[in-house]
């Protein structure tokens, strides 16, 4: 039984992969998860991949790129290479856990009140809104600025911010799938409510949550590298791609490029990758979107 | 079959209210109401099967989900095997349900996209914690097998998407009876069906009825398939049940003229016999503006000025239920 169900599971996967490849959505989806594969593998393996420790200095600061220091040093002559890999963690890490705290609160949140509606859905929906119209950024800012620095706490005023995007996408759409025929069927059989919402909502608004949480992670490594371009972030000397950037930025002015350089890129390859792999799930999910008419 | 009464149903009413803009309820200062069920009385002898027959909008679908409770009545009283379904609340009718079920008309939508088939048959089981887990599978399986849903074990690890329209219309019989329920509300069940696959359904249907010793409330708009699987039929209009019927009864000598026009609209398959053809004038009226007086009058070709002015009660005709004033 239990082979039985890991074949099917195989052989569902691979078909999954095939199906991806077989149209430029595929190849989109597979080219943003290459770049992602190659990050998260950096991050899980930075202590053997980077020359250098991140946060001791291994070289004379601001010497350029060479062979010593392929991304060269900064001014404290930390290796910029070794930041590089190690700033993947960080980023990673909290991007992830602030996802998971803002679905891990806004999909029960937008489940329950979805289903139930009435007043208690009024309120909620109103509170939801009234985060949802202040910029990302900024309201996360100020969280942060109350909250103080550290991982958890820069996770949870990151999370803030994304929690009524999954409310409102689960809220609309259990919405329109507690109407449906099967889950009257549910309900007629004697299904506890809770079994309604577990075993015949949830599954079917499932997968327009996948697409939304890949985009968001994007969008939350983007929240973070800015908050700690603030200094809002983790505390230095911590690698962290914001921070760099941040610090970088100051001896552009000197021509001294590499530092504010890699970090940035290294920023800007994450979010594409985060944001082809959603675009190509999505094409998946919902294959009208790409269509031309 | 027994006389038994298996269900009584008095003065069953359900009214629901519109949605009205804010600016409309201010300025008209009402609400608008739909009569969907007003004032239905009928019974069901146990092993019966009770028609109930309309056109769209009559209300009969409304009237199938309310009696088994899956929409709150307005008001009325439903009685099911000696027990009054309508003063159950909460988790006493959630432990009921298991005793009667409902089959819906669209088999396409009434089964949940992301649960295997043999999930979804043995769902209402587990819910009820009915045997162990082999008794379930080997129950489901037998059951699979007499509803030719041939070979069984494959069918049982199917996805909906994969079964056609009949098929998933015999899962979701095989669903409505697995925890073998006394009563099965069967709403339009062959409606969205091709032709050829109705009938199976129907014999199907006829089958477990002895088998399971069921009880029916067979709603539909087809008279043919009423015909064919019914002992009493009821008519509805507007809400109301304006006759009630045995089956032979009521297709040999209709009473009511709303009951005539239907059974005139069935086509006889020889072109040789002329019938009177009446046709009722216009559209079903709105529910939420039903005509004063008898709510038939205003399509009634028989109409009198006392249609217009009294509503008429169902009244005993010959053993048959009737409300006219000119029978």
């Amino acid at each position: 039984m239990v082979e039985n169900s890991n074949q099917m599971l195989s052989s569902r996967l691979s078909s999954f992969i095939r199906e991806m490849l077989g149209d430029s959505s595929g190849i989109m989806a597979l080219a943003g998860l290459t770049i992602l594969i190659i990050f998260i593998l950096m991050a899980l393996f930075a202590p053997i991949i980077a020359p250098y420790s991140p946060v001791q200095p291994s070289g004379n600061p601001l010497s350029p790129p060479s062979w010593h220091h392929i991304m060269g040093t900064d001014n404290m002559g930390y290796d910029v290479f070794s930041r590089f890999i190690y700033g993947s963690r960080m980023a990673l890490t909290i991007a992830s856990v602030a996802t998971l705290i803002a679905a891990g609160i806004g999909i029960p949140l937008g489940l329950v009140v979805g289903y139930f509606g009435g007043a208690v859905d009024r309120v909620i929906t109103m509170i939801m809104d009234s985060v949802y119209t202040f910029p990302g950024l900024i309201l996360a800012i100020a969280i942060a600025a109350v909250l103080g620095p550290g991982i958890i706490n820069i996770s949870l005023s990151i999370a803030v911010v994304y929690i009524p995007t999954y409310y409102r996408v689960i809220r609309s759409q259990v919405a329109s799938v507690k109407n449906e025929l099967y889950v009257e069927s549910a309900y007629s059989i004697g299904a506890k409510t809770s079994t309604i919402i577990f075993k015949y909502i949830l599954p079917n608004v499932l997968p327009s949550i996948i697409v939304v949480l890949s985009m968001n992670i994007a969008d939350a490594i983007m929240t973070e590298a800015g908050l700690s371009f603030l200094g809002l972030g983790i505390t230095p000397p911590t690698p962290d791609w914001g921070y760099d950037l941040a610090n970088g930025q100051q001896f552009l002015i000197s021509n001294d490029w590499w530092m504010a350089f890699f970090p940035g890129v290294a920023i800007i390859l994450i979010v594409l990758g985060f944001s082809m792999f959603a675009e190509g799930l999505n094409e998946y999910f919902n294959p009208n979107i790409g269509e031309k008419r | 079959m027994s006389s038994e009464v298996f269900l009584r149903v008095d003065r069953l009413k359900k009214e629901f209210s519109l949605k009205v803009a804010w600016l409309e309820a201010i300025f008209k200062g009402k609400k608008r109401i739909v009569k969907a069920v007003d004032d239905v009385s009928f019974y069901i002898k146990k092993g019966e099967t009770l028609g109930i027959v309309g056109e769209s909008g009559s209300g009969k679908t409304t009237l199938g989900r309310t009696v088994i409770r899956l929409v709150e009545p307005t008001s009325g009283k439903i009685i099911m095997d000696g027990m009054e379904l309508t003063q159950l609340k909460g988790e006493t009718l959630r432990r009921e349900r298991r005793n009667f079920s409902i089959i819906f008309q669209d088999p396409m939508a009434s089964l949940n996209p992301y649960m295997r088939v043999g999930k979804i048959v043995s769902h209402p089981l587990e819910i009820h914690n009915i045997g162990t887990k082999q008794e379930r599978k080997e129950k489901i399986l037998w059951l699979f097998e007499k509803f030719n849903l041939t070979p069984a074990d494959e069918f049982y690890n199917r996805f909906p998407k994969h079964l056609s329209g009949g098929q998933r219309q015999r899962v979701v019989i095989a669903r409505a009876l697995i925890t073998n329920p006394k009563f099965i509300v069967a709403d339009e069940p062959t409606a969205m069906l091709d032709v050829s696959v109705r009938s199976q359904i129907l014999k199907l249907m006829i089958e477990i009825k002895y088998e399971f010793k069921l009880t029916y409330l067979f709603i539909t708009h087809d008279l043919a398939s009423a015909k064919y699987i019914c002992d009493r039929i009821g008519v509805m209009y507007l809400g109301k049940i304006v006759e009630i019927a045995n089956k032979e009864d009521i297709f040999k000598e209709p009473l009511h003229p709303y009951t005539k026009i239907l059974m005139s609209s069935i086509p006889i398959p020889d072109p040789n016999i002329k019938r009177e053809k009446l046709i009722p004038k216009g559209e079903i009226p709105s529910a939420t503006n039903i005509p004063t007086g008898c709510r038939f009058h205003t399509r009634c070709p028989f109409a009198k000025s006392i249609c217009r002015e009294k509503e008429p009660e169902l009244k005993d005709v010959g053993g048959r239920l009737v409300a006219c004033h000119i029978v």
